[in-house]
């Protein structure tokens, strides 16, 4: 057994951001194992001072590129709260549908372009394309069809963004939602199949690790909580969601610029595993039998495990998006205004489980409808204390493996997170090769 | 009014980061004038990958961008996908660990490239975050609009197709 082990993982590669793995070990004594984020902080809270209550969610929605959709939600449901705007049922199903569309993209991009290369043993998933085309193809397609939801219902052209407070400033047709609910049919269902089989048949390269720890999500009493419920903990049960900062008591630690969360113990898990283990049985139908062929049993504690979940995840918004649409359909779709007379002002929290977890936004609005104080806690920093205790448990039990593998083991359990380390800038490095 | 696929403009980035949001501040600029109006304006925002879908049915692309070019800030360089070597950076990634260029390589690979890909780079001063564009940057503005009405001219007198 080795003794002394030295990893320095510098930038580790697909995740979104800047992450990195130090793990140090001594005469077989354990002295650090933690993922290190070194990014400047980003005073997003500050920037949304002073804005009125029809601008929060259009900056919060750019916050960040991956969860945008996630943002935006939970900034219009905080800031209905603190206003008291009051939103039809016509405005909740189609908000139920839009982060259903955000969730299926999210996950799949992950799980196909990220997570996948891990369990196939590749490099990234630049040398499987040609081998694996169809899946390519097939990943690409989804993507698509849970673009297409955003489009019709959220309005994504030039200048998107028809969820506003208070309900929607355009609902899409008849004619939009059918077309959607059959691709869904159609396209969805099929590649939602053919995607569990895929990922069954390479589920082998998932480590086998478990420990066991808190588990917080929304739950609701009636659906598979993404857009709304209550907090949850598998350890200190529901709460309100205004009690949000009791549940996250974020702390400063010295290796990370992004603030640590924990509840009950050192430590919790928020995302698609934190989802499963607190509300599988309200999954659909489809999403339990991908759950069974996946392996994914009730109360999963292998935090791997969290990109089947997602898998899972797939299914059940497939489904659960046809289910709304009919809904819709059967209602009658009504050309209806948002209702944005304020009825009181204060403080309002929105929360909303966006792919990586729970999100939690805080709002403090003037009698004028513009925001005094603002608070934004993001789900990848509330794993971030959990990922940590994740390799202090992982790393003793497979120090008798070759370095290279117990990286790789490392990498794959920050990537299964599918964390969100910092909110893009997307600019090109350019070369110039003809430059004169 | 029915809008002409054939050809379409995309914006890539960010604009709460400063001159990251260049792309949209031209998008903003292309949307007031009437020769554009039958053109495709499209915000790809911050989803790189989604880019693909809107190569769909397309020849020509146009992808404005900021890009770290080595130039003096405000620089705009048009050039083609061939001519440059995209380097896949980590540092300056797009959304969820996959960027333009990788997403370039992704199409390619499952034959979804439009026929043509030309890319407008704008070297940008600050990156920070921001809703303002630096001087210099918004000072390009007018040479980026003229780069691409000249790009559209070209095209119809070469296909024949009247954009305008």
């Amino acid at each position: 057994m080795s003794k002394n082990l030295d990893i320095n993982v510098h930038h580790l590669t697909r995740v979104e951001g800047h992450g990195n793995i130090v793990v140090n070990m001594r005469d077989g004594k354990l002295e650090r194992a933690e993922l290190e984020i070194v990014e400047a902080m980003r005073y997003f809270e500050a920037m949304l001072k002073g804005r009125s209550f029809h601008e929060a969610a259009i900056i919060t929605s750019r916050i960040c590129g991956i969860c945008s959709l996630g943002h935006q939600m939970t900034s219009l449901k905080a800031t209905e709260d603190a206003l008291g705007l009051e939103i039809s049922k016509q405005t909740l199903l189609l908000r139920k549908l839009l982060v259903n569309g955000a969730t299926l993209q999210s996950n799949v991009l992950h799980v196909y372009f990220l997570v996948a290369p891990d369990l196939l043993g590749a490099p990234s998933v630049f040398p499987l394309i040609p081998t694996h085309k169809e899946v390519i193809l097939r990943a690409l397609r989804m993507k698509r069809l849970a673009n297409d939801i955003g489009d019709i219902v959220s309005g994504r052209a030039v200048h998107p963004i028809t969820p506003v407070p208070g309900g929607f400033s355009q609902v899409p047709t008849v004619g939009e939602l059918k077309e959607i609910k059959r691709k869904l049919i159609e396209e969805g269902l099929p590649d939602v199949l053919e995607t569990v089989a895929t990922i069954k048949a390479i589920a082998g390269g998932i480590p086998n690790f478990t420990r066991e720890t808190e588990y917080i999500s929304l739950k609701h009493k009636d659906e598979y909580a993404l857009y709304d419920g209550d907090i949850y903990s598998s350890d200190t049960g529901a709460t309100d969601v205004h009690n949000y900062r009791e549940m996250t008591n974020e702390f400063i630690v010295k290796h990370s610029t992004s603030k640590h969360a924990k509840n009950n113990r050192t430590s919790y898990m928020v995302g698609a595993l934190a989802r499963w283990n607190n509300n599988y049985n309200q999954m659909t139908e489809l999403s339990q039998s991908a759950a069974e062929q996946l392996g994914l049993t009730p109360k999963m504690y292998n935090p791997y495990m969290n990109n089947v979940a997602q898998v899972v995840e797939c299914a059940h918004c497939v489904e659960d998006s046809i289910k709304i649409i009919d809904e819709l359909l059967a209602d009658g779709l009504k050309d209806e205004k948002p209702n944005q007379t304020p009825t009181k002002y204060g403080t309002g929290v929105g929360s909303t489980e966006v792919p990586r977890g729970i999100l939690y936004h805080e709002y403090e609005y003037d009698r004028r409808g513009n925001i005094l104080k603002a608070n934004c806690i993001i789900p990848t920093g509330q794993n971030l204390a959990n990922i940590d205790d994740d390799m202090k448990k992982l790393v003793p039990e497979i120090i008798s493996k070759p370095k290279e593998d117990i990286i790789k083991h490392l990498e794959m359990l920050v990537r299964a997170y599918d964390p969100c380390i910092s909110c893009s800038v997307h600019m090109l490095n350019v070369e110039f090769i003809n430059e004169d | 009014m029915i809008k002409d696929s054939k050809l379409k403009v995309i914006a890539v980035g960010n604009d709460l980061y400063g001159d990251d949001g260049i792309g949209n501040a031209v998008l903003c600029a292309l949307e007031q004038m009437p020769e554009m109006s039958r053109i495709e304006l499209v915000d790809g925002a911050t989803d790189a990958l989604g880019l693909i879908d809107h190569f769909l049915g397309t020849d020509h692309v146009i992808i404005i961008d900021a890009a770290q070019m080595g130039e003096k800030p405000g620089t705009v360089k048009v050039f083609s996908r061939e001519e440059v070597k995209l380097q896949i950076k980590m540092d300056h990634l797009s959304v969820h660990g996959i960027s333009l260029a990788e997403t370039l390589d992704i199409a390619q690979a499952v034959d979804s490239l439009p026929k043509k890909i030309t890319i407008i780079g704008i070297e940008p001063k600050n990156i920070g975050i921001s809703q303002n564009l630096s001087d210099v940057v918004k000072n390009s503005i007018p040479e980026i609009v003229s780069n691409i009405i000249n790009i559209t001219q070209l095209n119809n007198a070469i296909s024949g197709v009247h954009y305008a």
